[in-house]
């Protein structure tokens, strides 16, 4: 070999070790990454074309690359213990307020006025004032027709979610002439009562055909119904009393006293898919982003009113919430204690069997004697989402955390900053909604044999996450570019974000009372200085991603003092009308604390301090460290 | 016509990194196609990309890190 050849050969080793070296300080690049293959061919290349090659060393290295290989088999395709579900329970945990989240501080008025009125941007100023005059919240069923119809789909039914009402939740009883049966002339029906033939899967699954109720055959078959109702898959659990919430938001704040539920023992989930063409193509300023969820509530809802009047007509309790805000109890945790998901960077549950986040669920609350799934099956996901941050560093407003995860009200997960989640979900002016978590989760894909095998190997592969995530740096699914779309063409450019805003100097004035419910200060949104426009370059800031600059707001869409304008096509000049007001009203604290002594009045989110709460919280529990499975124990005995 | 022959020998190392390399581009083609169906070109594109360069000193090794012909 000579000299020339020789340095060259000692270069492109030198590349190749140092590619090594840029991929672990470059926090595991996917760029150095595959720089280090090339460069370790092209070394071989050189080494064969300029050297003496015996068949020693020939064997060596393919032993060598062999082994390489089959030890990356190994540690990718290796079925592994999959971890087990992490322990979110770690303090504390208050029951949730229904009209303090997100969707309902915004639509009641929490947050602000322009927002309130202007929310989903498709509203025109008449038909607000209509609204109000009705008495009627300013929301997605008002705005614009495939919305209208979709959102007003669970609507309709709200007649159906059950035969009483709880907690304020509006339920006019709307019997089908057939159901008032009892006794023995129900169990003369044919249908599914005890005596009756199981559906083919479930008889070969028992190993007997007809049915004996039991809670395992019982769990079988509601799952079955399920999926032929039309569920992606359909998930159960036993009833964590703290994931109802203590106060209702249809209602506007009627509290949800625990004793009126206590039948409610276990939750049946199904769930239904946004659909990959809409949340792909979504291009951040669609009339759909909304819509789909629309679709995907109302779909639910649907397959979950009949489920729960099935079981009302055998006898049992059905009780059904679904979205947008039918809901008796938080949704996230069913998906997790199922068995059927995590929770993930965006503070929701990631079911990888229903399209990772992309999907909308309905439940049905029943005493019927089902058999859970394993509360504590894990899948890995909070351990991937560790590595990746793809959902908050597409959000457009910053609301999703880039660290590590927090604790809140007593649970250790990631929070998301729900209020500006919200005002720009609520208030985007280039559309409806957002979409970009959504699109941009590495869950969220067809559930292909290729996408499955991808969700095999992070359930199950310690190094999976480092090379899949991105937390240090671009990674594996960051390069591969799933945004960019063949279906929609340009739809998939990511947009400066513009949202409605409060005036200039807006502080929201507190205590503030709509309805039943008190809005107390502790309740003031932390991100109330920044709606009015303080720090125009919104979202993130200084983050250049495959070419964008989140948040960056266009220099024309700017007033003379650098603020977003609140620039509206609907209306005349295009701004937003002054002076708007809250359908609620700003009421003295005097005032408010002799109501909310004497009943008249509610308040209190899981935040707000025991004394401020009204009416008071569970002592049972409510009250220190309760663990999931010490919580559904203690529910059945009730 | 006449007849086409074809004579190789390979060791049985040789032979389990050709099934490697085989695998690996039939997993590349895969996933190309897999991204494609679910209409994602640049994905279909990069993982062809990402199996061809994994592929890659496996490749070189077989075909040019060998002894030189007599």
């Amino acid at each position: 070999m000579n000299h020339k050849k020789k340095y060259i050969l000692i270069g492109l080793w030198s590349l190749t070790g140092i590619s090594v070296i840029w991929f672990f300080l470059a926090g595991l690049s996917i760029y150095a990454f595959l720089t280090f293959f090339v460069l370790f061919a092209a070394s071989f290349i050189a080494w064969g074309l300029s050297g003496k090659i015996t068949d020693k060393m020939r064997g060596r290295a393919i032993h060598g690359i062999n082994a390489f290989w089959i030890i990356m088999a190994f540690l990718f395709l290796f079925p592994f213990p999959v971890p087990e579900r992490p322990e979110y329970v770690v303090g504390e945990i208050h029951r949730f307020s229904e009209p303090n989240h997100g969707w309902g501080r915004a639509l009641l008025g929490a947050l602000g006025p322009n927002l309130f009125n202007n929310g989903l941007a498709y509203n025109t100023p008449e038909e607000i004032k209509g609204l109000v005059e009705i008495g009627a919240i300013p929301s997605v069923l008002t705005s614009f027709p495939f919305a209208r119809t979709t959102f007003g789909g669970t609507a309709m039914l709200n007649a159906y979610r059950d035969n009483v009402s709880h907690g304020g939740e509006p339920a006019v009883t709307m019997p089908y002439p057939w159901t008032t049966w009892k006794g023995a002339k129900r169990e003369n029906r044919i249908g599914w009562n005890k005596g009756d033939i199981l559906l083919g899967d479930v008889a070969h699954e028992v190993g007997y055909e007809k049915a004996k109720y039991t809670p395992r055959e019982n769990s079988l078959m509601i799952k079955e119904i399920g999926k032929w109702l039309g569920s992606m898959t359909v998930g159960i659990c036993k009833v964590d009393p703290r994931w109802f919430y203590s106060h209702d938001f249809m209602s506007m704040g009627t509290p949800l006293d625990l004793k009126d539920v206590k039948n409610f023992k276990y939750a049946i989930q199904l769930f239904t898919d946004q659909n990959w063409k809409r949340v792909h193509n979504d291009p951040g300023h669609s009339w759909w982003s909304i819509t789909k969820s629309g679709q995907a509530y109302s779909t639910s809802a649907w397959m979950a009113v009949r489920m729960g009047q099935m079981l009302r007509d055998m006898g049992y309790l059905g009780r059904v919430g679904y979205g947008g805000i039918n809901y008796d109890t938080i949704e996230s945790p069913f998906s997790v204690y199922n068995g059927l998901g995590e929770y993930g960077r965006l503070s929701d549950a990631v079911v990888p069997s229903a399209g990772g986040l992309r999907f909308k669920s309905a439940t049905v609350l029943t005493d019927f004697p089902l058999e859970p799934d394993n509360s504590n099956q894990g899948h890995g996901i909070t351990r991937f989402c560790e590595h990746c941050d793809r959902c908050a560093r597409a959000c457009p407003v910053n609301a999703i955390p880039q660290g590590d995860m927090t604790v809140e009200n007593g649970v250790k997960m990631w929070h998301v900053d729900k209020d500006k989640c919200v005002r720009f979900r609520a208030g985007n002016l280039d559309g409806s909604c957002c979409n970009e978590c959504l699109r941009n989760c590495p869950y969220n894909k067809p559930d292909t044999l290729f996408h499955k095998l991808g969700v095999y190997i992070t359930r199950h592969s310690y190094l999976a996450p480092y090379l899949f995530g991105n937390v240090r740096a671009i990674g594996l699914e960051d390069w591969l570019d799933f945004e960019t779309s063949n279906q929609a063409g340009k739809y998939n450019v990511n947009r400066p974000a513009r949202w409605i805003q409060e005036e200039p100097g807006f502080k929201m004035k507190l205590p503030y009372v709509i309805g039943k419910y008190v809005f107390t200060e502790g309740d003031r949104s932390t991100s109330e200085e920044w709606s009015t426009g303080v720090g125009a370059e919104m979202g993130k800031i200084g983050l250049k991603y495959k070419g964008v600059e989140w948040g960056k707001i266009p220099a024309n869409l700017l007033d003379k003092n650098g603020r977003n304008r609140n620039a509206h096509w609907d209306y005349e000049n295009g701004e937003l009308p002054k002076n708007l007001q809250c359908m609620g009203k700003y009421m003295p604290i005097e005032e408010v604390t002799k109501l909310l002594k004497a009943g008249k009045l509610f308040t209190g989110d899981w935040y707000t301090k025991d004394e401020d709460v009204y009416p008071p919280r569970s002592e049972k529990y409510e009250k220190g460290l309760l663990k999931y499975e010490d919580a559904v124990k203690m529910w059945e005995k009730e | 016509m006449k007849d086409i022959k074809l004579a190789f020998s390979l060791k049985w190392y040789e032979l389990l990194l050709v099934m490697i390399e085989l695998g690996l581009l039939a997993a590349g083609i895969w996933a190309c196609i897999d991204s494609l169906s679910i209409g994602c070109p640049m994905a279909a594109w990069r993982f062809l990309l990402l199996f061809v360069i994994w592929a890659l000193p496996g490749a070189v090794i077989l075909f040019f890190f060998k002894p030189a012909a007599e």
